[in-house]
């Protein structure tokens, strides 16, 4: 009796240690499950959290990822409206929106990847063969149409993806913008010509700059000195004017007088060595010679 | 266990309950065995009471005897010893359940795979142990930093709005802002994070022209990449903040360096060439200044030198129109006289015999035939 009760609690331990992993499953966060019935999925979602099921092989959980994924495309070179080439690189951040119709069209991550790296290399080759150079890179910000044109790839991959294979393309957008190799030697060579051309300006608008301040400065270098040299005029005219004055005054009062030395003076200064000087012997000076008088 | 049976003799019930029943026993015993087998390897929780008198059997080795003992223990005080066993397992699958999260540090507390708090702060915290709460502790007072690198090196090759080509080299820094978001809702951030930001910074490369870009626009391109950065992962629900976002290196392509550093020394240089002109402009403009300063101080000189002179010449005349008045024929004849005797010895004196032409060869005077 005791021995049969005992063996019943082992029956049940045993019991319960293998159905209970057999008949729960844990959903992470990450994750959505669809429990399958003999293959067949059944409709509703297992959401992240503890659940029962039929143990396998009744009833078995695939696990999908409900995370944003993100694929980055290797850079592929496109063609523009205007016949140019671009080196055009692009990511795409997607999720399984609709985990059955994924698990039914896809076996692998993998093989979505393939797709998605199809679909985004022919739909953005098509968006940007729509439209020029110009509209992808321009110094006019309000020409250049690059998310929009990214948008607009996406939408139609969307189309696609999300009712054949259960993906939402959450973004699409291009990382990376380049010439192709092939063209690169050309553009730097421009890029060498178009320096060249600045640094020339640079030089010549510098020189030009020099030659104006140098023009500027010796203007006013003569305005001052000009005006230093009138003011030096009128200082000795002053001067000048003054001492006139002063003689003037001193002058007036024997007009005849000041005549007399005055030329007395200018005697002095005019007769020198070079002058030769007839004497009449009857003048006044050497009257006394004569003995007249 | 099985040398065990077969080696062991059927033992009698001690305190048997019910003997009337002999298959009943047989069973029993068997049970027995198979249960003390598994109560020696684990802990027993079910309280069979089978004992047995084991000496009295000869021949056994002393390693069986001891099995034995412990069955006959576990038999009498099994009860006993499975509540302590009961206790000890579950006060360690309690003491299990506490955890800490460190300072700095926030907790995302996940049941059965479900996320129930994702912002468990620093401190002691209690969970549920053992295969049902389950607990991610992530620095997120840290600011994360990533280089964000190009396909083929640690340079994003771009291109400008006026189709020239850079290198440059952009480092992003973020902090996590909903934990939950950040563990749970991206598979990898880094690269999302990674992705976002090369995408911004070619959209702002595309509408600047080469030299903004190397130059004066950089603070710009920061702002508008992790502000438009920003903008995204919010979308995306990546659950992170960008703090910074740096352009380290901004370059032109190895192959042209040498021409855009021509340009930053013709800048130099003209640069130089204006300021050698300004400054001799300064030192031109000093220079005549200077001059202008001493021509009126030699005009002021001169102007007095002359006021002075002409003071002096009044005041002789002056002095000497006192002497005339007090006697002016004899003033004026010594002044005369003076005059000629001073004039007259420099000059070559000629005196004609009164009443003479002034009929002279003046070449013949002169000298010069």
């Amino acid at each position: 009796m005791r021995t049969s009760k005992s063996l019943w609690i082992l029956a049940t331990l045993v019991f319960l240690f293998l159905a209970v992993p057999a008949c729960t499953f844990v959903i992470h966060e990450t994750e959505v499950g669809i429990v399958t019935r003999f293959g067949k999925p059944r409709a509703e979602l297992a959401e992240p959290g503890l659940h029962f099921k039929l143990p396998w092989p009744v009833d078995s959980v695939l696990r999908i990822d409900r995370r944003l994924l993100v694929f980055d495309n290797e850079p592929a070179e496109m063609l523009t409206r205007d016949k140019r080439n671009i080196l055009v690189d692009s990511f795409v951040v997607w999720r399984i929106s609709d985990p059955l119709k994924f698990a039914q069209t896809m076996r692998t991550r993998l093989e979505a990847e393939a797709r998605l790296l199809d679909l985004t290399a022919s739909e953005l080759g098509a968006a940007i063969g729509s439209e020029p150079m110009a509209h992808l890179i321009n110094v006019d910000p309000s020409l250049v149409k690059i998310p929009e044109v990214a948008a607009r790839a996406a939408e139609t991959i969307q189309a696609t993806t999300n009712d054949s294979f259960g993906i939402e393309i959450v973004d699409l957008r291009i990382n990376g913008l380049n010439l192709p190799p092939q063209n690169r030697a050309s553009v730097i060579d421009r890029m060498r010509a178009e320096r060249a051309t600045i640094a020339t300006a640079y030089r010549s608008e510098g020189e030009e700059e020099a030659l104006k301040i140098e023009a500027e400065s010796s203007k006013q270098q003569k305005a001052l000195l000009a005006e230093a040299e009138a003011k030096a005029e009128s200082i000795k005219g002053k001067g000048e004017a003054e001492a006139l004055a002063l003689l003037a005054e001193a002058y007036a009062k024997d007009p005849e007088f000041y005549r007399f030395l005055r030329d007395l003076e200018s005697y002095e200064i005019i007769l020198d060595e070079n002058t030769t000087i007839f004497i009449d012997s009857g003048s006044e000076l050497l009257e006394t010679l004569h003995g007249r008088k | 266990m099985a040398e065990n049976d077969s080696k062991a003799p059927v033992p009698e019930d001690p305190v048997p309950e019910d003997s009337a029943v002999s298959e009943d026993s047989v069973s029993e015993d068997s049970a027995a065995a198979e249960d003390s087998a598994i109560s020696e390897g684990s802990v027993s929780e079910d309280s069979a009471v089978v004992s047995e008198d084991s000496p009295s059997v000869p021949g056994v080795p002393p390693s069986v005897r001891l099995i034995w003992r412990t069955r006959d223990m576990l038999a009498r005080r099994g009860l006993f010893v499975a509540c302590l066993a009961l206790l000890v397992l579950g006060g360690l699958w309690v003491v299990q359940g506490f955890y800490v999260v460190g300072n700095g540090e926030s907790g995302a507390l996940l049941r059965f795979g479900k996320l129930i708090d994702d912002a468990v702060s620093p401190g002691l915290h209690f969970r549920l142990p053992w295969g049902i709460d389950e607990v991610t502790r992530v620095r997120t007072s840290e600011v994360l930093r990533h280089e964000v690198d190009g396909d083929y090196s640690s340079q994003l090759h771009l291109v400008t709005g006026d189709e020239n080509l850079i290198d440059a080299g952009i480092t992003v820094q973020y902090r996590i802002t909903r934990l939950g978001d950040y563990l749970f809702s991206t598979e990898n951030v880094k690269e999302l994070v990674e992705q976002t930001i090369r995408s911004e910074l070619v959209e702002s490369a595309a509408v600047l022209d080469v030299d903004d870009l190397l130059t004066s626009a950089k603070a710009l391109v920061q702002q508008q990449v992790r502000e438009r950065g920003q903008k995204r992962l919010d979308l995306y629900g990546s659950g992170i903040v960008l703090v910074s976002v740096n352009l380290q290196t901004v370059d032109p392509p190895r192959e042209a360096e040498v021409a855009f550093r021509n340009v930053i020394d013709a800048r130099a240089e003209a640069a130089q060439v204006v300021s050698r002109a300004q400054a001799d402009r300064d030192r031109g403009l000093r220079l005549t200044s200077g001059k202008a300063a001493q021509l009126h101080s030699e005009a002021e000189a001169e102007a007095n030198r002359r006021l002075q002179a002409a003071r002096g010449a009044a005041g002789r005349f002056e002095d000497l129109l006192v002497q005339k008045r007090l006697s002016p024929e004899l003033t004026r004849a010594d002044l005369y006289a003076r005059t000629v005797r001073e004039v007259l010895p420099k000059t070559r004196l000629i005196v004609l015999a009164p009443g003479d032409e002034p009929t002279i060869d003046v070449n013949l005077l002169e000298g010069r035939q």
